[in-house]
């Protein structure tokens, strides 16, 4: 059930993260509106396959425009909304089984294309909605039902693939701090590229990591997660890998690529330029064939 | 490819896929031709859909499925399979030149927000909501209600399907050949056999041969009145290339007593070799008849 929607019966566990970063996202967009006059039909929200993904139907307040489609594939498809309509704010939610995943292959391409898009990524190292089987960022030799004798695989490092795929804005956040993501997120959809907002927001059935997070002093648990500090220049690639690959989860802005960014539609238009397109119609066309 | 086009048909977004056939499965023969993708256009994904498929039989025919292929994706809203083969898409022919007059685009139906945020609301198909105007909704692969959200009520499940499969009867508006239509016995080709099965059709008429004609490229949905007429016949008889013989079956599903000639070598048929099998199959015919 949603506030909009009362026969809508999809439901997200008490104290999931991802309420935190719904709230956060609701904010950032009537912020956005707000700042830049724009209707909030100018969004259209991508949603990945999985708890992430079914934000787009629990969003409350007025309602932008979505799509919820297949797994792995928010990036293909928001890259098809925007290279249409360069004019909408196009925003990506997913969580790390969607988008770390089958998801992970399409980083790369749409980082060296600068798809003008901002994707969230509630990373809860599981996949919670088919009930906690292992997801790309679960630990090694953790036991799920899908690694019976522990995990095979190493834990995927996000941040470290973000860099490395060339992502020109990186973010990260904690779900429980929904200040500091709205403001993240806003920065993030005002970046004129490719943007993620990589968002720790834990699974409280299958992999409740709050106290890890944050730490327990009582119970000598020091916080997995810690502010970047100050004296970080986020432009620096490197001291932003050196966070990355670090064994603990830095929160803020992590690396924001310095010089113009050039988005994916801008290059279509000046390819389009260069390749003196003329719209031509089929009359015209016709005629270049006579004979 | 199968999951996106059943987002497509599922969420119910306009678009055309051109497949172009050449020798499968896998890489398979990559430069020879072969018609033995009717079955993955129909039925692309997983789960309950057809989807509408253009298979023209010429250059100048495709000059028209192109756009009706468009137009259909348009008026239904959804995906709209237009079939071709190497043997067509590689061919460089001179054809008189098209008639733009005959041609009209059209446009999907739009939103005015009069609907609210109902996108998938009716039974047989509904305007559709463009992004940065009114009616905001979820375009939903998954199993939605009117305003896109997921569901797994059985009810909504037994109506939004219906819904799609409604959406079809729109497209039923395609023409088709006929000759000598008092046959008992007729050749039917599809696509790209479409030639050699003309040039032996025109022989043997030109024979005395007591053989009717028929031939389409709309093949889902088929143009109205076809079906009653080929379930008429004593026998259809399909020349197609590909091992299942793919379009007969598709036929016998609909209750049409067809048969293929069959080829699958990677090469179009040959009109002598093609004229004989279509000899073989109409003594069968007539042998069966005599023996009642």
């Amino acid at each position: 059930m949603s506030k909009r929607n009362a026969d809508y019966d999809f439901k997200w566990c008490p104290g999931c993260g991802d309420f935190g970063v719904k709230r956060a996202i609701e904010g950032a967009l009537v912020e956005r509106c707000a700042t830049r006059n724009e209707p909030i039909e100018q969004t259209v929200i991508v949603a990945g396959i999985g708890c992430s993904g079914n934000l787009v139907h629990l969003q409350e307040g007025p309602q932008p425009f979505g799509i919820h489609g297949i797994h792995g594939r928010t990036l293909p498809i928001a890259y098809g909304v925007k290279s249409a309509r360069p004019d909408l704010n196009v925003l990506v939610v997913s969580g790390d089984g969607d988008f770390l995943s089958i998801g992970a292959e399409h980083i790369g391409p749409q980082a060296k294309r600068n798809l003008d898009v901002t994707a969230v990524v509630m990373d809860n190292g599981v996949y919670g909605l088919t009930k906690g089987q292992a997801s790309p960022t679960t630990e090694f030799e953790v036991v799920t039902p899908t690694t019976p004798y522990g995990k095979l695989d190493d834990r995927m490092q996000p941040l470290e693939t973000y860099l490395a795929a060339g992502v020109g804005f990186i973010a990260t956040a904690m779900s429980s701090q929904v200040k500091e993501l709205q403001h993240l997120v806003l920065q993030a959809m005002d970046y004129p590229g490719f943007s993620i907002v990589h968002v720790q927001s834990p699974c409280t059935t299958y992999n409740d990591t709050y106290s890890l997070l944050k730490g327990d002093e009582k119970k000598g648990i020091e916080p997995l997660a810690f502010p970047i500090p100050e004296s970080h220049d986020s432009s620096d690639f490197t001291q932003a890998m050196a966070l990355a690959l670090g064994h603990r989860i830095p929160v803020g802005l992590l690396y924001r690529r310095e010089g113009d960014s050039v988005p994916s539609h801008e290059r279509l238009s000046r390819a389009k330029v260069r390749a003196n397109v003329k719209q031509a119609s089929v009359e015209q066309l016709l005629a270049g064939m006579t004979i | 490819m199968g999951e996106g086009l059943g987002l497509a048909w599922m969420a119910e977004i306009p678009l055309v896929v051109a497949n172009v056939q050449r020798g499968g499965p896998a890489t398979g023969l990559p430069t020879k031709t072969e018609q033995s993708d009717l079955i993955v256009s129909l039925n692309p994904g997983h789960g309950d859909m057809r989807l509408p498929v253009i298979a023209p039989g010429s250059i100048e025919e495709a000059f028209a499925a192109g756009a009706e292929a468009v137009n259909w994706a348009e008026r239904y809203q959804g995906p709209v399979i237009l079939l071709t083969e190497a043997s067509i898409a590689e061919r460089s022919q001179d054809v008189p030149r098209p008639d733009t007059s005959k041609i009209h685009a059209e446009r999907r139906a739009v939103s005015d927000g009069s609907h609210g945020n109902l996108r998938y609301a009716g039974a047989s198909g509904s305007p559709f909501p463009v992004p940065g105007g009114p009616g905001a909704y979820v375009a939903n692969g998954s199993e939605h209600d009117e305003q896109g959200d997921t569901t797994h009520l059985p009810d909504v499940h037994v109506r939004m399907t219906e819904r799609r499969f409604n959406k079809l009867h729109a497209l039923e508006t395609g023409t088709y050949e006929a000759e000598h239509t008092n046959a008992s016995v007729v050749l039917m080709p599809w696509g790209g056999s479409k030639g050699p099965a003309r040039e032996a059709y025109l022989r043997m008429a030109a024979q005395g041969a007591d053989l009717g004609w028929y031939y389409t490229m709309y093949l889902n949905p088929l143009p109205p009145g076809l079906l009653d007429e080929l379930r008429s016949k004593d026998l259809v008889i399909v020349p197609e290339l590909n091992y299942l013989g793919q379009f007969s079956g598709y036929l016998r599903e609909m209750g049409v007593n067809a048969r293929s000639i069959r080829q699958y070598t990677g090469l179009p048929f040959k009109v002598n070799a093609l004229m004989a099998s279509i000899q073989e199959e109409m003594q069968t015919v007539s042998g069966k008849l005599a023996r009642v």
